[in-house]
């Protein structure tokens, strides 16, 4: 019979999830997202479409997905790498949102039971809230202060700053 | 070093998920019905299906885990304790008769979709069209299937599962099916080779364990949570670099489960243990009795070791390890105590599943501590793929820099981006492996 018990079971969802997302493809390719290398499917690397209609339109993000062995029962982390300048994102880049807490670890005491993570949640639906949450900040859970301030003081200078880094990034 | 081929990992015959089947245009509902008798904490199909207050049902470890952990339902968070589970037969006989029938619905559902895909003109680009193009060369890959399975032990005792995903006679059908011999039919000689890497083979490195095994049985080993190892792989199928982290404390424990699995009945042949098994497995089925959980908290540590000792636990560890062994112990047993009787496991396979479980926390602390060490490592290959992502990125932000709603031809633009990134994925994981090997 089939074991279900540590790693194999956390093994086992994460390919699922991996071919899943390879067969179907993210929603209108807002992303992808795989394994980092063929030895350790616990480590992931995602590569993000700034959503439309933000100021990170344009731009793709690479953040790393890190799953602990119990995964599904814990929430994996993740973690934008360059660093995203944006409310909800600390400075060395790890995105702190309540789907990706357990429950009964509030770190912002802020945050509804009812958003948190589940063993049903899943890579596609977290990426999916990461990049509502790029468009809409959150700044009652800040995780970067100054960024925070930004957004809410001076709106015009923090779309201003995000996009710059955007086409840093890209180069041009 | 063997690589891991991951996308062999991901083709090998029995990694299977609801997406196997056409989609929904070409075979409606055959989707749906397949991920219905799944459950939505493992994604695999329901074993030992249970379902609590709110009318969800997931497999029976599933649930009793989650519920450890937070006493509320994970799809819908209803409050939820261990006294809500009830057996959910009707999913548990459903599970079993789509296991045995998913192949051969699978194959009348691939020929229609190929029917589907000639009836069309080839011009409309849709996802089934893909699908069919590239899902009956996979199947070829499942030939040396009877091969692995044969060979295999089934240490972990026979499943419903294993039958009907890897079933031998379907590979049978299949070799009729496709006009090539079924046996001896080296996998490089299959069309597949194209799209492997030039050091991959038929036998991929187990993520796990490490162990060399056969393409066509790494999920059912790794199932079996690395115990299923086929004899095929040769004098190397035995672990190369076990134990990196090896311990003092580790070896002790290694000697105590050593000791509990094989020196009773360890040293005897393989029909005496299985009939073993069987009697002890009978003798449990009578009563289905389950566990007490346990309030640690007010045990002393005397205590806590005559519970293990009265399980035929190691006491190994410091206090907190012992906790943990008995209370995933308890687990273990309750959710087996779940099972149909006829599938239900022996008290010796459940604690080879105990001891599987501690070994990936010890690999999963291994990991950690080597991952650290690698982060300089990723961070040169990752910066090597993102550059050439960018690269790729330019010339359409360049075309495309109007920026205002047009909706259809953003559309497509963020679909050729995708495109791009998984070409790009795919570079960084082969850059990533050039420096593994280096
Ligand atoms: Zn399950
Ligand atoms: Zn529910
Ligand atoms: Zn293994």
């Amino acid at each position: 019979m089939n074991s279900r018990s540590g790693n194999a079971t956390a093994l086992r969802r994460l390919m699922t999830e991996y071919k899943q997302l390879t067969s179907q493809g993210a929603p209108d390719g807002m992303f992808t997202a795989g394994p980092v290398s063929e030895d350790d499917f616990f480590q992931w690397e995602a590569l993000i479409m700034g959503p439309k209609d933000t100021p990170f339109e344009g731009g793709v993000f690479p953040a790393r997905l890190t799953f602990p062995s119990d995964y599904p029962l814990s929430p994996f982390k993740m973690r934008f790498d360059p660093p995203l300048f944006h409310p909800n994102i600390y400075p060395d880049g790890t995105v702190c949102i309540s789907i990706l807490h357990a429950p009964g670890d509030d770190p912002t005491m802020y945050e509804s039971a009812s958003e948190r993570w589940s063993p049903v949640q899943s890579v596609e639906k977290v990426i999916l809230s990461v990049i509502s949450m790029l468009a809409e900040p959150n700044l009652e859970s800040g995780a970067n202060i100054d960024c925070c301030k930004l957004y809410r003081d001076n709106r015009a200078e923090y779309e201003r700053i995000v996009r710059q880094s955007i086409q840093e990034q890209l180069g041009l | 070093m063997v690589a891991t081929d991951l996308q062999s990992l991901l083709d090998a015959p029995d990694a299977h998920d609801p997406t196997d089947f056409p989609p929904q245009d070409v075979a409606p509902g055959l989707r749906l019905l397949d991920d219905s008798l799944r459950c939505s904490v493992c994604r695999d199909f329901y074993d030992a299906p249970m379902s609590i207050n709110c009318g969800h049902s997931f497999c029976s470890l599933c649930i009793r885990q989650a519920l450890d952990a937070k006493q509320e339902c994970p799809s819908c968070r209803q409050p939820a304790t261990e006294a809500h589970l009830r057996k959910n037969t009707a999913a548990e006989s459903a599970v079993k008769a789509w296991s045995e029938s998913r192949e051969f619905i699978l194959r009348l559902s691939k020929a229609e979709e190929r029917r589907h895909v000639g009836d069309l003109p080839a011009a409309n680009g849709s996802s089934g069209h893909e699908d069919s193009e590239q899902r009956p060369r996979k199947r070829q890959r499942t030939l040396s299937e009877e091969d692995s399975d044969a060979e295999v032990e089934y240490l972990g005792g026979t499943s419903p599962y294993f039958s009907s995903r890897g079933s031998a006679t379907n590979s049978h059908i299949r070799a009729q099916e496709t006009g090539l011999p079924s046996k001896s039919q080296s996998q490089s000689d299959s069309p597949l080779s194209e799209h492997r890497s030039p050091n991959s083979s038929s036998v991929v490195e187990c993520p796990l364990c490490q162990r060399r095994v056969p393409l066509e049985s790494i999920n059912q080993h790794i199932d079996s949570g690395c115990t299923l190892t086929p004899s095929a792989g040769g004098p190397s199928s035995s672990r190369p670099h076990a134990s990196r982290a090896g311990s003092r404390d580790k070896d002790k424990q290694k000697a105590q489960w050593t000791k509990l699995f094989d020196g009773g009945s360890g040293a005897a042949p393989p029909s005496r243990r299985s009939k073993e098994k069987q009697k002890e497995r009978a003798s449990e089925a009578g009563e289905a009795e389950y566990l007490p959980k346990v309030a640690y908290a007010t045990l002393k540590d005397r205590r806590l070791q005559e519970m293990l000792a009265e399980h035929g636990l190691p006491t190994a560890g410091d206090r907190a390890a012992w906790e943990r062994r008995h209370q995933k112990w308890v687990t273990l047993y309750n959710a087996n105590a779940d099972r149909a009787p006829a599938d239900q496991q022996s008290p010796a396979q459940l604690k080879r599943a105990l001891k599987r479980w501690e070994d990936g926390l010890r690999a999963a602390n291994a990991r950690r501590a080597a991952a650290d060490v690698d982060a300089g490592a990723h961070q040169r290959a990752n910066s090597a793929a993102f550059r050439e992502l960018v690269e790729a990125a330019r010339p359409k932000k360049a075309a495309g820099t109007g920026r205002e709603g047009r909706a259809g031809e953003d559309g497509r633009e963020t679909t050729g981006m995708q495109d791009n990134s998984l070409i790009i994925v795919q570079r960084t994981l082969d850059v990533r492996k050039h420096n593994l090997e280096d």
